[in-house]
């Protein structure tokens, strides 16, 4: 006997992402979804970020990753909130690993949450994990074709960082194709060029985490 | 490791769906999934068959078919279709504009249809 169903095979997770997307409307908490390839500059990103604008705002973290928690170490050296989530071979985080992580933190004392998602530029983009924007970490070192081999990442992230641009004169990255190729996928991509281990181009990075706090106090923040 | 996430959710919602109608097994499940969910099909079809052994739904037939993608134009908001991942960078058949289409669909993954096995 043949049966119709048309059910979401995501349902669960984006029920659970719906929900933890309520929680975090009612705190006024900004929560970003970093994903970009193992070694872009994720965790010194937020090193950065966390370290400069300590003043500023209250953040706090979620690190993924399969193994090790070095990357929640290393983000609490700064004096923010962090907890690691150990995947042990998952490909990516999902809103019941974010829903569990919760406990950890004190949700009325931050600002801006920051999800470091697995080392992965596929599997990351399918789970929602209840946040308010993606955003996509590339460096230079990867090679200027990574937004056309992964056009998804780039078609849903609301910005981009392209990381690593001290190397530039090292490797052959052709910054205006990855560019034009990005925003080929996505017309309304913020891009931030920067390098996070020289520290910098990160002021119109943080300039954007600010106008994206305001906006989202003001309800005028919306997924998708 | 993604694909295990991916037949895991197939095989709960088919089980929910056969506890649903009260039916003894499945013997075949067709999703529907769209050109750029970043789906392989061989893998999610082993993930399947590797979580499905031994459980009510071990030898069930996993059919996977392609949906394409519907792009809307940023430029004039035509919307238009391609059968393959690669046709977000076609430029809009109406005006010609090559950034930034909308994907509109073409990311997801649905359960469309069981067929339960008759009689236990």
């Amino acid at each position: 006997m043949e049966i119709p169903v048309v059910r979401n095979v995501f349902e669960h997770n984006e029920r659970e992402a719906s929900s933890l997307r309520d929680l975090f409307a009612q705190k006024g908490l900004l929560v970003l979804n970093l994903i970009g390839s193992p070694g872009a500059g994720k965790t010194t990103l937020l090193e950065r970020t966390l370290g400069e604008l300590a003043g500023r705002f209250r953040m706090a973290v979620i690190e993924g990753d399969l193994q090790t928690d070095n990357d929640a170490r290393r983000v609490a050296a700064t004096g923010a909130q962090a907890v690691q989530i150990n995947t042990h071979g998952g490909c990516h985080l999902n809103s019941s690993m974010i829903r569990s992580s919760l406990k950890h933190l004190d949700l009325d004392g931050i600002d801006i949450l920051f999800i470091e998602n697995v080392g992965n530029l596929v599997c990351p983009v399918e789970f929602d994990c209840g946040e308010d924007a993606k955003v996509a970490i590339l460096s230079v070192a990867e090679g200027d074709d990574k937004p056309a081999k992964y056009p998804l990442l780039f078609n849903s992230a609301r910005a981009m960082v392209l990381n690593k641009t001290d190397l530039l004169p090292y490797v052959d990255f052709d910054t205006q194709k990855a560019l034009n190729q990005a925003r080929q996928l996505n017309a309304n991509l913020e891009i931030f060029e920067m390098s996070c281990r020289k520290g910098t181009g990160l002021g119109p990075w943080h300039a954007w985490l600010g106008q994206m706090l305001a906006a989202k106090r003001a309800g005028e923040l919306h997924f998708g | 490791m993604h694909e295990m996430a991916l037949a895991q959710g197939i095989m709960d919602l088919a089980l929910d769906e056969m506890r649903k109608h009260n039916a003894h097994g499945i013997e075949r499940i067709e999703v529907e999934y769209g050109a750029l969910a970043g789906i392989m099909p061989e893998a999610l079809e082993l993930a399947f068959q590797t979580l499905t052994m031994g459980t009510q739904l071990s030898g069930a037939e996993l059919v996977l078919i392609i949906r394409p993608l519907l792009l809307r134009c940023h430029a004039c908001g035509a919307e238009f279709r391609g059968g393959h991942a690669d046709d977000i960078w076609q430029p809009c058949p109406r005006c010609g504009e090559d950034l930034g289409h909308r994907l509109v669909r073409g990311r997801e993954l649905i359960l469309k249809r069981i067929h339960l096995a008759t009689g236990p």
